[in-house]
């Protein structure tokens, strides 16, 4: 996927209106507010209408889509629908400031719309872009016709994916910032987007950091933080299940089976309810010979560094069975042992 | 009408709303009418295709000796073959893809993992593996990507469940906060 570099807008790119093909009383009388900036983004496959009543927030909210890796639509042959400068989108996100709305004296409310629906109410600016970055990935989960969306955290090391599922406050970020700092490149925070060969692409939004579990979540570039940003997707090698325990050692069981590995991702996963079956075949792709792992974690970075070892192990056994040799089975408690990593039992 | 005490029972395997998907050997199962997705494993995806009717539980038991290639053995291993088709009906119904499913043989006896595992090896059957079917309930986009933490809120019911809205106030609406 085309990349473009963030700030660089095709010069023709405002020309476009986005619309969506299905209206309704509540949208059209949505519509009638008074929009005066307009671009289309598109990515995975999916695209994106966005508006505002703000040029400058608009730009703050583009920012955001390309640093997701989404390109700005210019008005290229193709683009256009009907004859006009319509294009038309899946979904369609508007900004509003409220100052249209807003009586003397009194302070704007920002809002966030999802198509007719306002999905968020603030105050501040950040908040409303965080929660535009929010809106924009289950926009794009929903919509993808080509991509799959994991809720997880995702670096790379050499030649494939180590893939972190989770909820929130599950420890992804403080894990991600780990295993950075034992040089795994950065692909997503947030999200893992699979494609239809099970490879998992870069989603490099900047990452949330948060201070302790009481505080709120700050952007941080991940190249801010010497972290190599990756560009190429890559196969996934390790899938790891970890949830924080203060005082736990890292002892993980593995999950042996297909299924029951991609039954425990999918609560993670957008979209298994609009289209199932392509779900479970790319979960199934993803999972196809990854190892796969789970179990609670102590400090981050002595997991981090238990990961990065069992996936050099899992590649060491994948090049001996490819060349033939026979190997003992996958010896990774005692690996794991050997460097204090397990709790004896 | 009461069915017939002691009559054989022929589990039927419902097929229909179900989205099927062969993954690493394993079978993936979603059902569109609750929105929960299974995965039987070999043994017990073996049991769910047998399941057309027409076999009682003892048919069902010769049917997967055939299928998985194991010679004719004693009374025990067929005794314990159809433990194991037991075991895998119940839990098949259990998670709805099987309906027709006999009780267990007796009434006290719904084996365990467990117990099933000490069965086959008092049998000496090793050929036999424990059908096992899991299940979860499937997220919706909103659900499986939302972070919860962090969001802004005025009360506890704009947060997600489990999740408390801290800082807000202190007249509703007044303040935001955040979800915690």
């Amino acid at each position: 996927m085309r990349v473009t570099t963030p700030g660089a807008v095709p010069p023709d790119a405002a020309e476009l209106r986005p619309r969506l093909a299905e209206t309704s009383p509540c949208l059209r009388r949505l519509d009638q507010r008074k929009w005066t900036a307009f671009r289309v983004v598109e990515a995975f496959g999916a695209r994106v209408g966005l508006r505002s009543d703000s040029a400058a927030l608009l730009a703050r909210a583009v920012a955001r889509c390309q640093a997701a890796g989404a390109r700005v639509l210019g008005a290229a042959p193709g683009t256009t629908m009907g004859g006009g400068r319509d294009v038309l989108v899946q979904r369609l996100l508007s900004l509003s400031t409220g100052a249209a709305d807003a009586g003397a004296g009194a302070r704007p409310a920002l809002a966030l719309y999802d198509g007719a629906s306002r999905v968020h109410l603030t105050r501040d600016r950040d908040a409303l872009l965080d929660e535009f970055d929010a809106a924009l990935r289950v926009a794009l989960a929903d919509t993808s016709p080509t991509h799959l969306f994991v809720h997880a955290g995702v670096v790379g090391f050499g030649d494939s994916a180590i893939v972190l599922p989770g909820a929130s406050l599950a420890g992804k970020t403080t894990l991600v910032r780990a295993l950075l700092a034992l040089g795994a490149t950065y692909l997503s925070d947030d999200v893992a987007v699979v494609d239809g060969e099970g490879r998992v692409h870069p989603y490099a939004t900047p990452l949330a950091v948060r201070a302790d579990a009481d505080s709120p979540q700050v952007p941080h570039d991940a190249s801010s933080l010497g972290a190599t940003v990756g560009r190429a997707p890559l196969p996934v090698g390790l899938v790891a299940f970890t949830h924080y325990r203060a005082g736990a050692t890292w002892g993980p069981r593995e999950i042996g089976s297909v299924g029951a590995a991609a039954l425990s991702l999918l609560p993670h996963t957008a979209a298994v309810r609009h289209d199932p079956k392509r779900t479970f075949t790319l979960l199934g792709r993803l999972l196809d010979g990854a190892l796969v792992l789970s179990g609670a974690r102590g400090e981050a970075d002595a997991c981090g560094r238990a990961l990065l070892r069992a996936l050099e192990e899992r590649r060491r056994q994948r090049r001996a069975a490819s060349s033939g040799a026979r190997t003992p089975a996958f010896p990774l408690a005692v690996d794991l042992r050997l460097a204090g990593s397990v709790a004896a039992t | 009408m009461n069915p017939i005490p002691n009559a054989p029972v022929h589990p039927v395997a419902r097929t229909e709303s179900l989205v099927v998907t062969e993954v690493g050997g394993d079978t993936l199962v979603y059902d569109l009418l609750t929105h929960r997705a299974h995965s039987l494993d070999a043994e017990a995806a073996r049991v769910w295709r047998l399941c057309d009717g027409t076999r009682d539980v003892a048919a069902l038991a010769a049917a997967l000796g055939a299928t998985s290639g194991a010679t004719s053995g004693g009374t025990a291993e067929a005794v314990t073959r159809e433990d194991v088709v037991r075991f895998a009906l119940r839990q098949l119904e259990e998670v709805g893809l099987a309906r027709d499913v006999p009780p267990p043989a007796q009434a006290a006896t719904r084996l365990s993992r467990r117990e099933l595992l000490g069965r086959l090896a008092q049998a000496g059957v090793a050929t036999l593996a424990i059908p096992t079917v899991l299940s979860v309930v499937a997220p919706t986009t909103l659900y499986a990507l939302s972070s919860c933490a962090n969001r802004p809120c005025y009360y506890d019911s704009d947060c997600c469940p489990g999740s408390r809205c801290v800082g807000a106030g202190p007249t509703p609406g007044a303040r935001l906060g955040h979800c915690k």
